[in-house]
């Protein structure tokens, strides 16, 4: 027990410089203009990805890079750099949750009716729907905003 | 007893050493004027007083874990001119310059590139105001001080430790 406060000392004083390390380094990288935007676009999938009616985006992170490389790994579905395509956008979400580097995050909802018509309703995985879930108004989204077993740390409707 | 005086002591004094005009230091800043550190090379003129220095830093950092993905690279090089107020070896350093920076964006496993507003080359303002501890000679030199940079649209208020060698 007599170890015990010195060494939680330590420990916190260890983590709080690695934080204050990675702020100031965060700092020099924006100044040095390393953020950049990118996005996911779930709608559009490789290698037996499921698809669904969304594409997330990402601005002014440090991360771009390693968003991307997620997007396809986890998704696989279509990333590029900058915005998310703004044609067909019903409405989105603003996703509450704070980042490291404060980049902010966004996911937008489609009109995907066009996509379904030209793949069929059964062109996902294994003969599956297409789209998982499709919203249809704006009241649809603003429902997925609000649902903490999607948005654990919130989110509020969006317009492009 | 003798009545003659002795004679009157004689002090000779040995010539005083010629003061360098001229120094020369090596040293390395942490932050500062190279943004996360950066290592330099300082010319000293003691009689203006007046410093010109150059330096270097190199950052390369995976921003992506992910196979064949290209690091985040940052290299700046500090340029600084300081006007040095005090007589003695604890000086004020007053210095306006600028700082060459260069950003290689990073990419992602398929190579494709994340650029942000400013890849490539780029040139902020800096400048120093701080204190400066420097021997006449040769010896351990530091110092600390604010080390803001400039570039379009963006302010950095910034700041950076040295410590190095006169020689």
């Amino acid at each position: 027990m007599r170890h015990g406060r010195p060494l939680l000392v330590t420990f916190l004083i260890a983590c709080v410089g690695c934080g204050a390390l990675g702020s100031v380094a965060l700092e020099a990288g924006d100044f040095a203009g390393a953020k950049a935007d990118a996005h996911c676009d779930r709608r559009f999938v490789t290698d037996g990805g499921q698809p669904a009616a969304f594409c997330q985006e990402v601005t002014a992170t440090v991360a771009a890079s390693e968003f991307a490389d997620d997007c396809r790994a986890k998704h696989q579905a279509l990333a590029e750099p900058g915005l998310c395509p703004r044609a067909n956008i019903i409405s989105g979400c603003k996703l509450l949750k704070h980042n490291d580097d404060d980049s902010l995050v966004w996911d937008w909802y489609y009109d995907v009716a066009a996509i379904v018509a030209e793949a069929g309703p059964n062109a996902g995985p294994d003969g599956g729907p297409t789209f998982d879930s499709v919203p249809h108004g704006v009241g649809d989204v603003k429902k997925l905003c609000a649902d903490p077993s999607r948005y654990e740390e919130g989110a509020e409707p969006a317009t492009p | 007893m003798s009545d003659a005086a002795e004679p009157p002591a004689i002090v000779v004094s040995a010539p005083a050493a010629p003061s360098r005009t001229v120094s020369n230091v090596l040293f390395g800043e942490a932050l500062g004027n190279g943004l996360l550190y950066s290592i330099n090379y300082e010319r000293v003129f003691s009689s203006l007083p007046i410093g010109l220095r150059a330096g270097a830093s190199y950052f390369s950092y995976p921003v992506s874990t992910y196979g064949r993905s290209g690091n985040l690279k940052l290299a700046t090089f500090p340029l600084v001119a300081s006007y040095y107020v005090g007589a003695t070896q604890h000086k004020l350093q007053l210095g306006l310059g600028a700082t060459i920076l260069y950003l290689g964006v990073s990419s992602d496993s398929t190579g494709t590139r994340f650029e942000g507003e400013r890849s490539g080359f780029g040139v902020a303002a800096t400048a120093v105001i701080g204190y400066r501890y420097l021997p006449p000679d040769r010896g351990f030199s530091f110092g600390v001080g604010f080390t803001p940079l400039l570039r379009t649209s963006s302010f950095l208020p910034w700041g950076g430790a040295n410590a190095g060698y006169v020689f």
